[in-house]
């Protein structure tokens, strides 16, 4: 997990737009597992969104005419491939997100913090390499944002995904293995440390990010300037 | 000689405007070759000569006289029919409408009490049922207006909702003759001549009606029927004509021609003696001085309403209209205003001695 | 408050350029189409309306004679009843008229007499336009004219040539003894003048001893009540303003048809509006909300809403009127055919726009964008301060809300229906029924959109196609706009459908109905009657020759005059009955029985029944030189022929009875096997040369008056798309902003994952359902308005039923109109929604 922090307008959205190749890049080149994003079609970048990514919104961003468990399903049913297989994982995530009974919900009859829990599981659904949250627990009271933070950091172990994280919460910034400080669209502090718990948990499988340069990194962002 | 209207009338029948724009200056209908000229003494025939004369261009029959009721009241009535040809005869056509020629007729009463003049005037193409005429007697008509004799006697008959006419006259003088064999000379040249006889003294009774009062009336009419296809000269414009039937038995006509400068172009005259012989009169005879000019507000011509007549082997006369105002403003038909009047003819001394009617045209705008 | 105003629209206009163009467009087609057709009908009209004013000068009213013609003697008579009003009698024709090798043009002939026209007009007086010697000539010699000088420069003729004029049944040379010009604006309208004298136009004519009138001038009414006592009967008195009316009369159920459909236009047009601006009130709901948070008062939101319903009137007007003026005159040259074609000679002087005409325009786009902006305004002045707020949307739209438009659609269409049982024949009372029925289906429209995006849902569910149920999720969450438009497109629809519909049924009626009427083989006319709707006759020569010519099998001659009948004046046709009725498509008749008897029975068209209700075995009295003469109505006959009605009797007994034994036109059947069309040009060269005739094969006939058919319907169909213009405007402008309401959604779902190619089944799958549900709706909404125009307006209009059919071809033309319209609608949208940067929709606002 990693944490980008900074001020408002510091760059750190721009930055996990640029990501999540929702927005491209003026000059030079996102590279992600060895892709260069900002080289691919944009239905090849739809598919790679698709597959390879997973979304989380400060402001949840659910489809408003979708049920729960449709939101949930996005990823599937943008493939025609929601499989009695996947049904089933779909309504097991939503248990597992303590929402079992809340699938056939429309999102204006969901809480913020259950409409933030939704669409985490929509972003982990299909089990991407990449979770992009940008300020997931900005409009959530503490207690809903703890709890968030909690899944994340628990699907992060689980399903062994890079979290890449903008935050302005200490408290959230404190669960992740690096911390990027950006200011005025550059690294301003680069640090590494061990995450607070709870739960803690030997930092495994997804630390493929944690070591700066030690591994190849999974995304990499090559850019004179990260402007905001 | 009234009538010398009649061309003047014509043309402003086809010309509507003319008559306004340029009344003196037009040089006037130089007749048309193929209507017949009045140069030779004619062969009179009566009632045949009464009627229509195709041949000639224009023509008219003038009816003219001072009536008075049982009470005295005394009355002067008018009842012209002018037929002016717009071509000479032409062939038949299929349509009635076709026609030759226009007729109008101007119809009028004073009465002298009531010091009022009333008129109208008509205007119509020849047309069987709107206006026509014999050619073998008197039988003129133009609508309901018309003069036909019938039985020895002339019906008048014109009716209006402001006044009508409905006389009947017979017996009196004539037909006399204006002129050796009917010619009567209107200028210098040849062929400036009309055929023109009279009748005078007709007795005549009947009816006249006047702001819806009936007036069974008597007294004299004189009738006057010419035919010309000519008619006066460039310079002239205006004339003055007399019809008088005086008290020593004499009849007098007199006309005059006047010239732009005012003065007589040409002077002629008539006396009808008591046996019905004509006295021919020329310009040496007669002497004419007009005087008291009365201005008509409707026209602002200036008509002279006393004349002094001389006639060479007659007492000086005195004619004076009996009112002023009596004139025609033809706006239906010829355009021309003119003053057709009664007038009383007195002696040096003032006293009566004969009755008539006074004709002055080209006193103003509208003269011809 | 102003400069907020201000700022907040132009800012908002700005920012939605599209959009507003697009209302504004749609406002202004709306607009354009109703100024144009009265402007291009009222140039007709008052082409028309001017050339009777000019004719009659001074004059105030004419006498005519409720059968057509005076005689002579009867002016004559009224002269002598010395009114003391002035009369003057009148010829007046339609001729043709050419000098030299060129092409004759239309003119009219009057005959006057000078002398009794002084007091009434001047112009034929010809104060010192014509010398001594014309004016002679004029007056006195036959064939001799006076033109006016537009028509001498037009035939490029002058004093002295010879003109060829075509007058009723023949060809006569006529002399021009004089050109004289007309002052003024009579100028222009009378810029076709032949003058001659009665007795000459007498002669021309053909008619010596009838006049066509009787000018006269009445200043007071008393003198009118004076003149009316005096007038024999078979006589009337017309105003100068009645007389101009005429034409109006004459075209007034077409001019309703044109006004009903431009009327359509504008009732589209609010649609726009409506939508146009419930969008903006969307859009803005959150600025709304936090102007009201910071103090604005309701009727403040409510006055900006006011000022952008204002500024879209306005320029609308602005716009509407410019085009309008445009089409105009694109459009008054074919609106001056079809009246030519059907009614009367008109030239129209080219249109402008008079003051009348910007006004209407100009209320028109205020009353449509007033009313239109109506809710929006009220829902803008009603938003609540805690929309600013409001965290996430809702997932559905109201639900009432369609629910009771569902039961005020159904309400209004049962009004719509009721109006039939009304007691009344106004097809004004058929076009109000059409709207209430239109406006019905249109209020049903919100629900029925709601149910097809059910119904979408339902489908695309188990077949996970989450662009279709985005479309319909999208369409169903925003009935507000999307059944507006859906509205709005189906009325557009449904008028293409109900009108193409009625025109493709009558069309084939009319075609049947020529096949039985002409069925002859040889039609022979006069050509002033066949080309130019002028009254005229056949020579009997050219009768008789065509009688005795060796191929002829049988003949039906035609003879067509006026009768008064129920105090109007009535077509009357005599003909061999007996002959005619063996092809004659009858309503109704009496028993089988019954034989038709010449002497005694007459047979009445379909709309004169309609207008007099005479029935079958009813007795009718007409009156005849020779006194009353009563018939019995033998049955009545359907007819497209003559939508003012008409008499068929015997010919023998017309021609007896009324002392006429004129022919207007002959049918004839030729010996079998014989070719018609050469025929009919063999007869044509032999006849022309003498006789201005138009011989042709009855199958040429037909296919001319079909022609003639799909010229008037023209107009109509060209109406039809106009709106459907206006219709895709709002498509348009609702789609757009659906997309652009639904930004958000496609930003989420790109960022999941949705492809290119998925965004576009999307946007294009919202214009699917909206125009795929507005299709529908118009096939029925369409359909039952079609039978509204035949069976009521039609035949309130002109009397004759229009036997209808359902025409799926038309609906399923209109879907694949509405898919195309769709199509091209979505392309911006789509195009912009996968352009823009799917971050962009996602920052958090």
């Amino acid at each position: 997990m990693l944490a980008l922090l900074g001020r408002s307008g510091s760059g750190k959205s721009t930055l996990l737009n640029l990501l999540g190749a929702v927005d491209l890049p003026t000059t030079g080149a996102v590279m992600i597992g060895g892709t260069d994003i900002s080289k691919l079609s944009q239905e090849q970048l739809a598919l790679f969104r698709r597959r390879r990514l997973g979304f989380v919104f400060q402001s949840f961003h659910l489809l408003p005419s979708l049920t729960a468990f449709d939101n949930v399903a996005t990823p599937w049913l943008l493939d025609r491939a929601l499989t009695a297989q996947r049904k089933k994982e779909v309504a097991d995530l939503l248990a597992r997100l303590g929402l079992a009974d809340k699938g056939r919900r429309y999102p204006d009859e969901l809480s913020g913090g259950q409409q933030q829990r939704v669409a985490l599981a929509r972003a982990v659904v299909h089990r991407p390499e990449l979770l992009l949250a940008d300020e997931p627990t900005g409009n959530l009271d503490a207690q809903s944002g703890r709890e968030i933070l909690d899944l994340l950091g628990e699907l992060h172990r689980e399903f062994g995904m890079t979290v890449v994280m903008a935050t302005h919460s200490p408290q959230a910034a404190e669960r992740c293995e690096q911390r990027i400080t950006l200011e005025d669209g550059r690294v301003k502090e680069n640090r590494l440390g061990t995450p607070t718990p709870p739960p803690a948990p030997g930092a495994s499988a997804s630390d493929d990010l944690r070591g700066s340069g030690t591994a190849e990194p999974l995304a990499a962002v090559t850019s004179p300037e990260v402007g905001a | 000689m009234k009538c010398f209207l009649c061309p003047a009338v014509a043309l402003a029948l086809a010309w509507p405007a003319a008559s306004v724009a340029a009344p003196a200056t037009q040089p006037i209908a130089e007749a048309a070759p193929e209507f017949s000229q009045a140069v030779a003494p004619r062969e009179w025939a009566f009632p045949r000569d009464h009627g229509r004369h195709d041949s000639f261009k224009t023509e008219w029959w003038y009816f003219t006289g001072n009536l008075r009721d049982d009470a005295k009241r005394e009355f002067g009535y008018q009842l012209t029919f002018f037929r002016t040809a717009v071509a000479p005869v032409t062939p038949r056509r299929p349509s009635p409408w076709a026609f030759h020629d226009l007729y109008f007729a101007h119809a009028a009463i004073t009465d002298v009490a009531g010091q009022t003049f009333v008129f109208k005037d008509r205007l119509s193409r020849g047309r069987a049922g709107l206006a026509e005429s014999s050619d073998t007697t008197l039988d003129v008509r133009l609508l309901d207006w018309k003069a036909i004799l019938d039985r020895g006697a002339i019906r008048l008959q014109a009716n209006e909702d402001s006044f009508s006419i409905d006389l009947s006259c017979a017996g009196g003088r004539g037909p006399v003759l204006q002129g050796p064999g009917g010619i009567n000379a209107k200028g210098r040249r040849p062929e400036q001549a009309s055929y023109y006889y009279s009748m005078t003294r007709l007795k005549t009774t009947g009816t006249l009606t006047l702001g819806g009062k009936q007036f069974h009336v008597h007294g004299d009419t004189w009738m006057d029927h010419e035919f010309s296809s000519n008619a006066l000269s460039a310079d002239q414009t205006g004339w003055d004509w007399f019809g008088l039937s005086l008290a020593d038995g004499n009849d007098l006509m007199i006309y005059r021609l006047r010239n732009r400068a005012g003065d007589a172009d040409f002077l002629s005259g008539t006396i009808i003696q008591p046996d019905g012989t004509p006295r021919y009169l020329s310009a040496r005879d007669i002497s004419l001085r007009p005087s008291k000019p009365w201005v008509s507000p409707a026209s602002g011509s200036a008509y002279p309403q006393e004349w002094a007549v001389s006639v060479r082997g007659m007492s000086q006369l005195t004619v004076r209209t009996r009112i002023p105002g009596q004139e025609l403003i033809t706006t239906a038909s010829t355009k021309v205003d003119y003053f057709e009047g009664s007038a009383d003819v007195l002696n040096s001394t003032g006293s009566m001695i004969g009755e008539g009617y006074l004709e002055m045209t080209g006193y103003g705008r509208n003269g011809l | 408050m102003i400069r907020l105003y201000v700022a907040l629209t132009f800012g908002h206009f700005r920012r939605h350029r599209l959009e507003f163009l697009l209302c504004v467009l749609g406002v202004a087609l709306g607009v354009a189409v109703a100024v144009a057709i009265d402007a291009a009908v009222g140039a007709c009209v008052g082409s028309f309306r001017g050339a009777v004013q000019s004719l009659a000068e001074r004059s105030t009213h004419a006498i005519f004679a409720v059968d057509g013609v005076i005689r002579d003697q009867r002016y004559i008579d009224l002269l002598n009843r010395k009114l003391p009003i002035a009369l003057a009698p009148m010829i007046n024709r339609g001729v043709l008229a050419g000098a030299g090798a060129g092409d004759p043009i239309v003119a009219r002939l009057i005959g006057v007499d000078v002398f009794a026209e002084k007091p009434l007009r001047g112009f034929t007086q010809f104060q010192s336009t014509l010398d001594d010697a014309a004016r002679r000539k004029f007056l006195t010699e036959p064939n001799q004219v006076v033109i006016v000088d537009s028509l001498a420069r037009r035939l490029n003729a002058k004093a002295g040539d010879i003109l060829h004029l075509t007058v009723g049944a023949h060809r006569v040379d006529v002399h021009v003894c004089g050109v004289i010009a007309i002052a003024g604006v009579a100028r222009t309208q009378l810029s076709d003048l032949i003058i001659a004298d009665l007795a000459t136009a007498q002669e021309l004519t053909d008619s010596v001893g009838f006049i066509d009138r009787i000018d006269t001038r009445l200043d007071a009414p008393a003198q009118e009540r004076l003149l009316e006592a005096a007038l024999p009967p078979g006589l009337e008195l017309r105003s100068t303003q009645q007389q101009s009316t005429s034409l109006e009369d004459l075209i007034g159920a077409y001019r309703l048809n044109l006004g009903a459909l431009s009327l359509m236009a504008s009732f589209v047009a609010v649609f726009i509006v409506y939508n146009s601006m419930l969008i903006s009130v969307r859009q803005r709901a959150k600025s709304l909300g936090i102007l009201r948070c910071l103090g604005a008062s309701q009727r403040q939101l409510g006055g900006l809403y006011l000022a952008e319903g204002i500024i879209f009137a306005s320029v609308g007007s602005i716009v509407g009127v410019l085009a309008g003026g445009a089409l105009s005159r694109g459009l008054v040259g074919y609106i001056a055919t079809t009246i030519n074609d059907l009614y009367a000679s008109v030239r129209p002087a080219p249109v402008t726009l008079d003051r009348a005409a910007i006004f209407k325009g100009v209320a028109i786009s205020f009353g449509s964008c007033l009313l239109g902006s109506m809710v929006p305004l009220y829902q803008a002045a009603r938003m609540p301060p805690v929309n600013a707020f409001q965290p996430t949307e809702r997932h559905r739209a109201a639900g009432p809300a369609a629910f009771r438009l569902l039961g005020a659609g159904l309400a209004v269409l049962a009004a719509g229906w009721g109006i039939v049982l009304l007691p009344s024949d106004s097809p004004k009372m058929g076009f109000a029924m059409a709207l209430l029925i239109a406006l019905g289906f249109a209020l049903v429209c919100p629900w029925l959109t709601r149910a097809a995006c059910a119904a979408v849902e339902a489908v695309a569910r188990p077949m996970q196609w989450l662009p279709a149920r985005m479309a319909a999720a999208g369409v169903g969450r925003s009935l507000g706009i999307t059944g507006v438009a859906v509205a709005a497109t189906m009325l557009a629809m449904a008028m293409n459908i109900s009108v193409r519909t009625m025109v493709f049924s009558f069309r084939t009626s009319l075609a049947s109905w020529m096949e039985q009427r002409f069925s002859s083989d040889i039609f022979v006319a006069p050509e002033l009657l066949v080309k130019h709707k002028i009254d005229a006759t056949l020579d009997p020569r050219a009768v008789q020759w065509v009688a005795s010519q060796p191929q002829v099998k049988s003949v039906i001659r035609y003879r067509m005059r006026k009768v008064e009948l129920q105090g109007r004046s009535t077509a009357l046709v005599g003909t061999n009955v007996r002959e005619v009725m063996r092809t004659l498509p009858m309503k109704t008749a009496l028993g089988s029985r019954a034989r038709f008897d010449p002497a005694g029975d007459l047979l009445i068209s379909e709309p004169l029944a309609g207008r007099t209700r005479l029935r079958a075995g009813d007795i009718v009295t007409l009156p005849t030189p020779g006194g009353q003469r009563r018939f019995r109505v033998f049955g009545v006959f359907f007819d497209f022929g003559n939508e003012r009605g008409q008499i068929m009797l015997d010919g023998a007994t017309l021609a007896s009875a009324w002392n006429d034994r004129q022919v207007n036109s002959m049918h004839v059947t030729l010996f079998p096997g014989l070719d018609a069309d050469k025929i009919a040009a063999q007869w044509s060269s032999a006849l022309r040369p003498d006789y201005p005739i138009v011989v042709n094969s009855s199958r040429y006939v037909r296919s001319d008056v079909m022609a003639m058919f799909d010229r008037t319907f023209a107009v109509t169909e060209v109406l039809t798309w106009l709106a459907g213009g206006v219709a895709f405007c709002g498509l348009a402008g609702s789609l757009l902003a659906l997309a652009l309401a639904r930004q958000r959604d496609y930003s989420v779902l790109a960022a999941v994952g949705m492809t290119g190619r998925q965004t576009i089944a999307w946007v294009l799958g919202q214009g699917a359902i909206i125009a795929w549900t507005a299709a529908i709706v118009a096939s029925a909404a369409g359909t039952l308005l079609a039978f509204v125009l035949a069976y009521v307006v039609q035949y309130r209009s002109f009397g004759w039923s229009i036997p209808t059919s359902v025409q799926p071809r038309f609906w399923l033309q209109n879907l694949l109109l509405a898919t195309a319209a769709a199509g091209v609608a979505t392309i911006y949208p789509a195009i912009r929604l996968r352009r823009a940067p799917p971050a962009g929709a996602l920052r958090h606002e």
